[in-house]
């Protein structure tokens, strides 16, 4: 009898000591086959190819060379480009974040009906998978030049992007404040507001905020496609070969974002902080 | 009076209290006490209303508590509940959790802060808890007591008719038991309210309620008064019984 369990015992053994082999040369061979996926891509890329670097340093450094010292005269002429970016980012944020948060509620696990959820996921992934020039191309057809199609540009990207978040958040909402709210004969939406809000509100300030700072540094680049903004005079500037005040421009770019960055950590630090019912 | 008459409740496949009959007095302490999993926070729980029995009905003064939507609402306005897990907002000052108690009276879409006399209201009841000095801390910095204790100030702001209390002594240390015993006896002697409470400390128990309701097994083993319970069946009610054997 004691053989026999030892037999048993020896044979589980061996048996936890193969499926250990097993899952070792499985994770090698997944390790093997992605390390040859990604040497492919690099030299598909040309990444590997010194030969194309030897040759573009010395137009870099050309480049380089015509763009020093920035040329900052034309910095009166700015200002409207400058205001169409921010109103651009902080419109398009705005929008986006408000059109999320209904959006966000439908596509959450337990809050909206089942039904709807998986028609309003499909929706923000479908808003948040073309990328922000395309939604840029389409309005520029759609209501012309000037930073509305930037606004509505930014506005469907950062809907798909929030909502998603959105959703993301509600789902991690701690449902027992609510229901201890529910006990004392709070109604639906005193709960929403006593509750969800207070929980749900620094974490979407926090992502809107980010949002806020990538959507400055977009609406730079929609002025490539016409939606107006600093984005356009840079675009100009290198067509007509001014480099310095390429260079002038960029650098102003580079000034308003870290501004705005720095502010957006400063209003993230207060928000997740002190912020009370 | 809460009539408690033949109440079976359900959660999931699993019925946890089987046709439980009892009477609390208005006006008073009752204590429900017994091991672990035999049913205390369901019967707390069905008492509010956040869970239906299954079969049979729970009366107040004479009026079905699930008789209507209205009658619900109106009976849950004049109830306050402590839970055994806090359900506290962690990131929220102890006083706007405090402040929470009173969300039934605010209009929830109202942009105005908490008003001047809520706040009073409110610090009041964290000074009887004895933590005014920490009502600008964010709960999630509070210890395990003192997270009870801000739950417990959050049922007192009510000022309700009927407290129900899912072990609210949890995690507080002795000194505090008797401070936080004392302030919910002055309740009941000053406003009449109806106090129930859900507790593992038998000896706190005995002291404090007037009246003691032990369960097992999803029944009630005894329903009398600590004087009663302390005669019979102390050391009986914590052990596994069988089914019936002190009813």
């Amino acid at each position: 009898m004691s053989a026999a369990l030892a037999a048993n015992h020896q044979a589980e053994l061996a048996a936890v000591l193969d499926e250990g082999e097993r899952r070792a040369w499985r994770r090698a061979l997944v390790l093997i086959i992605s390390a040859i996926v990604v040497g492919t891509a690099f030299v598909y890329g040309g990444v590997l190819d010194t030969q194309r670097y030897a040759d573009a340093l010395p137009t870099i450094l050309t480049l380089l060379g015509d763009s020093l010292p920035p040329d900052f005269s034309r910095w009166q002429s700015w200002g409207v480009p400058l205001l169409d970016t921010l109103t651009m980012s902080t419109v398009g944020t705005v929008l986006g974040a408000l059109l999320a948060l209904p959006l966000g509620a439908l596509a959450a696990r337990g809050v909206g009906p089942a039904s709807i959820r998986t028609p309003v996921l499909m929706l923000l992934n479908t808003l948040r998978s073309i990328p922000g020039l395309v939604w840029g191309i389409l309005f520029v057809a759609a209501v012309g030049f000037g930073p509305l199609p930037g606004i509505l540009a930014l506005a469907c990207h950062s809907t798909g992007m929030l909502g998603k978040f959105c959703a993301e958040i509600l789902e991690h909402v701690d449902p027992a404040p609510g229901a201890a709210l529910r006990s004392q004969g709070v109604s639906a939406i005193g709960v929403l507001r006593f509750s969800v809000w207070p929980q749900i509100l620094p974490r979407l300030l926090d992502v809107t905020l980010y949002r806020w700072e990538h959507n400055v540094r977009a609406a730079t680049t929609l002025g490539v496609i016409g939606a107006g903004g600093l984005g356009l005079e840079l675009v100009t500037a290198f067509h007509l070969f001014e480099y310095r005040e390429a260079l002038a421009l960029i650098l102003v770019v580079l000034a308003l974002v870290t501004i705005i960055n720095l502010a957006g950590a400063k209003l993230r630090a207060r928000l997740l902080g002190t912020f009370n019912t | 009076m809460i009539h408690i008459d033949h109440v079976s409740v359900q959660r999931g496949a699993h019925e946890v209290l089987h046709d439980i009959s009892a009477d609390i007095p208005s006006g008073g302490i009752t204590a429900v006490v017994g091991p672990s999993g035999v049913g205390k926070t369901t019967l707390l729980a069905t008492l509010n209303g956040l869970l239906r029995p299954s079969s049979g009905a729970i009366t107040i003064d004479g009026v079905g508590m699930l008789d209507s939507g209205e009658t619900l609402r109106g009976f849950r306005r004049q109830t306050a509940t402590v839970f055994q897990e806090h359900a506290l907002i962690d990131r929220l000052p102890a006083m706007d959790n405090v402040l929470l108690g009173l969300a039934d009276q605010r209009h929830p879409l109202s942009p105005l802060p908490w008003s001047r006399p809520m706040r009073l209201r409110a610090a009041q009841a964290l000074d009887e808890v004895g933590l005014l000095h920490r009502a600008t801390a964010r709960t999630s910095q509070l210890s395990g007591g003192e997270r009870q204790r801000v739950g417990v100030a959050r049922a007192l702001v009510r000022q309700p008719r009927l407290l129900l209390g899912d072990e609210p002594f949890a995690s507080v240390d002795p000194a505090l038991i008797r401070q936080l015993g004392n302030t919910l006896r002055d309740m009941v002697a000053r406003s009449g309210a109806t106090v129930i409470l859900v507790m593992h400390q038998m000896e706190t128990a005995l002291s404090l309620a007037d009246k003691v309701i032990a369960l097992a097994e999803g029944r009630i083993a005894f329903d009398g008064t600590p004087r009663q319970f302390d005669r019979c069946c102390q050391e009986t009610v914590f052990k596994t019984i069988p089914r019936g054997a002190l009813s």
